[in-house]
């Protein structure tokens, strides 16, 4: 990439979310490494009934099958969310951030281009639960301008760390 | 294999208050594994947690190891050019070894396994059998790896043999650490690798091996939380070198002849200290600072060479 990339902290946050990646997949139920592996947990889509219809993610988010359309119930967040609030001018490039939960790390890729936000990504979902639970949140950062997006029922750890992940990239970018 | 100087297990000093402490050992990844627990309350559960955290290392050894033709990595030797599925317990410490070697350029490839066999680094230290994959060619990079995290597969591009020997021991240091989240002083030593959890002001001292002399350490440190990692160019030899080669040429490394890297995880410390191993003064130090870890290098002149806050650590 020859957008600037901001690494510090990834290799770190890597190697700590290895751990949780591992204790999330229940070595100490089934003994047996291959088939551990595909005991995983399992994605539970809950009925959609969207607060916000006009989002919808317009990155593709690598991790996120195509064929895992997100079925998840979005909620306001209910104090700190500006719909719509534009965090002015940003300086142009892509930006990678970090953001830690209980249950993993979220690294986004935002993109600046004439000094707004003009694609996100999640580039990696190192969390215990499949980002595609929070696929429509990439979206809501290009059409709000501004990590503030809304928190996803049932994923509100991932939505946490997906925030914190943008707003560290979008730190770079002040 | 990535088998770095002997850091020396030194325990600190106990506090007066009623603790049990149990301790065992066990071999693994051709190394002894030592794990420590204290606890203020009675515990009889101890025992049985070390023997939980144990089994991580032969867990990540039965997945990750070059020596073994078992091996869920040397599996992937034999299937190149088609997406293999893997466990987790292999893909994490491959992915953090790419990110590792995308950071470095390459001067730290988890691809040198083909390069370390035909160094002569290839028996199995458990059953003295040579574990060589023949390959046709020893060329190919980090770049010739591509995995999935989404589907759980890695594909090798050409055929290649994967050695993680420098990220699999402090991965297997963390996951048993993890397992004894619940005592309130933890330390796990494994060969170089130290991981240690004691309350505020109770620090573990932890001595570097110095790497000329076998019987003087080169510092003490004092840590309360977190990973030390020491590589050296001292322990283990072949014909053609040590063991810590360049991924380049499979020629063994000159420059600094001892790393030691603290950092908040086993696997960070361990990779950190194994690539700055390759990449000297100053790029090494640069690399260990950027990635939030202190270190310590030692160059072939015996000249000491640390990040900026190394010096607070020491006792």
């Amino acid at each position: 990439m020859s957008k600037p990339r901001h690494f510090s902290g990834r290799l770190a946050a890597l190697s700590s979310a290895a751990i949780l990646a591992v204790y999330a997949v229940g070595y100490t139920v089934t003994e047996d490494a291959a088939q551990s592996a595909e005991s995983g947990p399992a994605p539970t889509p809950t009925p959609r009934a969207s607060a916000d219809p006009t989002t919808s993610p317009t990155s593709t988010a690598r991790g996120t099958s195509p064929a895992q359309t997100p079925t998840v119930t979005v909620q306001r967040a209910t104090s700190t969310a500006t719909p719509g609030a534009s965090s002015g001018s940003y300086r142009d490039g892509t930006y990678v951030g970090f953001g830690t939960g209980r249950h993993g790390s979220i690294e986004a890729t935002v993109t600046v281009e004439g000094g707004k936000i003009t694609a996100v990504q999640i580039s990696q979902c190192l969390t215990r639960y499949p980002c595609s639970r929070i696929g429509a949140l990439p979206g809501q950062v290009v059409s709000r301008q501004s990590a503030q997006v809304d928190y996803v029922s049932g994923a509100t750890d991932s939505s946490r760390s997906f925030i914190q992940a943008v707003t560290n990239a979008l730190a770079s970018a002040n | 294999m990535h088998s770095p100087a002997r850091t020396e297990p030194s325990t600190g000093p106990m506090p007066a208050s009623k603790r049990t402490r149990v301790r065992r050992s066990a071999m693994f990844m051709d190394t002894t594994v030592t794990i420590e627990v204290a606890h203020r309350d009675e515990e009889p559960a101890a025992l049985d947690a070390i023997e939980r955290a144990m089994r991580w290392f032969e867990r990540v050894e039965a997945t990750c190891s070059r020596f073994d033709p078992e091996s869920e990595l040397r599996g992937l030797t034999a299937q190149a050019g088609v997406p293999v599925h893997v466990s987790a317990l292999l893909i994490e410490p491959l992915a953090f070894a790419l990110a590792l070697a995308e950071e470095t350029n390459g001067a730290f490839d988890p691809t040198v396994g083909g390069r370390l066999e035909a160094a002569g680094f290839d028996r199995n230290y458990r059953t003295g059998a040579r574990a060589g994959a023949a390959l046709e060619s020893t060329e190919g990079s980090y770049r010739d790896v591509e995995i999935d995290r989404a589907a759980s597969t890695v594909t090798l591009h050409r055929r290649l043999v994967l050695d993680l020997g420098a990220v699999a021991k402090g991965f297997a240091v963390d996951l048993a650490a993890r397992e004894l989240a619940s005592f309130e002083r933890v330390a796990v030593f494994a060969g170089g690798d130290v991981l240690v959890r004691a309350p505020a002001g109770e620090p573990y001292e932890i001595g570097i091996q110095h790497p000329r002399d076998p019987d003087a350490l080169l510092a003490v440190l004092g840590l309360s939380e977190g990973a030390v990692c020491t590589s050296g160019d001292y322990q283990r030899t072949s014909a053609a070198g040590h063991h810590i080669v360049e991924p380049g040429t499979g020629q063994a490394v000159g420059g600094v002849v001892s790393t030691t890297v603290v950092a908040p995880t086993a696997m960070l410390a361990d990779g950190l200290s194994t690539a700055a191993f390759v990449l000297g003064v100053p790029a090494g130090l640069r690399l260990v600072e950027a990635n939030g870890g202190e270190g310590l290098l030692v160059t072939r002149d015996l000249e000491r060479v640390m990040t900026s806050s190394f010096g607070r650590l020491a006792l």
